[in-house]
């Protein structure tokens, strides 16, 4: 079992970034692709990983697709130790991204 | 007066081809969606097959248009590697915290309970060792359990 984190990409805060700021406590997979502009192909492998480190945690729709006439759409949500950690990404990032640009 | 009337004969059959065509096109977009979701289901480990499907499923529902639909169904092909690849790896199945720090045992009869007192736990593995001492005698036991979120618990 490795101890390292999950790798910070850009696409990966985005994804934590809609989540934790969408005024909504949690979203479906399409939701955050349409927020981020994450293709499919580099979402869901996101959201497994971030789920599977314990930085997410998922839920289906409360409701039978029979009834819903569609497939069940799966929620997510930051944990506490997802927004810790990202909040904390988000820092470590911050001296870059605040040093002044000379044109 | 003949080149006006082949004109117009070759529009209409443009027309009509042209509408044959898209209606063959519009039949076909479903088919080819459900077997880009198929095959990427397929390509995922098993014990995940069944919670995709149903969740790439809807998510493609939610996509207005066939071509939209075809480019997200395209996408899973590489999201199934990619998981498959997690999952063979055993990446991110891990705590983020040393145990002592992240929970606490405690032995109430022959009970041990579990206390949570942060996420990392969940949907994860946890391993610890119990060394029971009595009259002077030691024993150890290693346990592996899987640690299930009350909300999942039947």
């Amino acid at each position: 079992m490795s101890t390292s984190e999950p790798r910070i990409t850009g696409p990966t805060l985005k994804v934590l970034g809609a989540l934790l700021s969408s005024g909504r406590v949690e979203l479906s997979g399409a939701e955050i692709s349409r927020a981020t502009k994450v293709a499919s192909g580099t979402l869901y492998p996101i959201l497994f990983r971030l789920e599977r480190a314990g930085w997410l945690e998922s839920r289906w729709e409360d409701d039978n697709p029979k009834r819903l006439g569609r497939p069940r759409r799966r929620f997510y949500q930051v944990t506490n130790l997802g927004a810790r950690n990202a909040r904390a990404a988000v820092k470590d990032l911050e001296p870059a991204f605040g040093k002044v640009a000379w044109a | 007066m003949i080149w006006g009337v082949l004109s117009v004969g070759a529009a209409i059959l443009i027309a009509v081809a042209g509408r044959i065509i898209s209606d063959d096109v519009k039949e076909w977009l479903p088919w080819i969606t459900r077997c880009l979701i198929e095959r990427a289901v397929s390509r995922l480990p098993e014990g995940e097959r069944e919670r995709l499907e149903e969740e790439w499923w809807s998510h493609v529902n939610e996509r207005p248009g066939g071509l939209a639909k075809i480019y997200a169904a395209y996408g899973y092909l590489s999201a199934s590697k990619s998981i498959d690849k997690i999952v063979r790896s055993g990446e991110s199945l891990r705590l983020a915290e040393p145990v002592s720090s992240a929970c606490t045992l405690n032995i109430v009869g022959n009970t041990i309970q579990l206390v949570r007192g942060l996420s990392p736990l969940d949907n994860g593995r946890l391993s610890f060792t119990i060394i029971a001492t009595q009259n002077g005698v030691s024993g150890t036991d290693t346990f592996d359990v899987i640690v299930v979120p009350a909300k999942d618990r039947a």
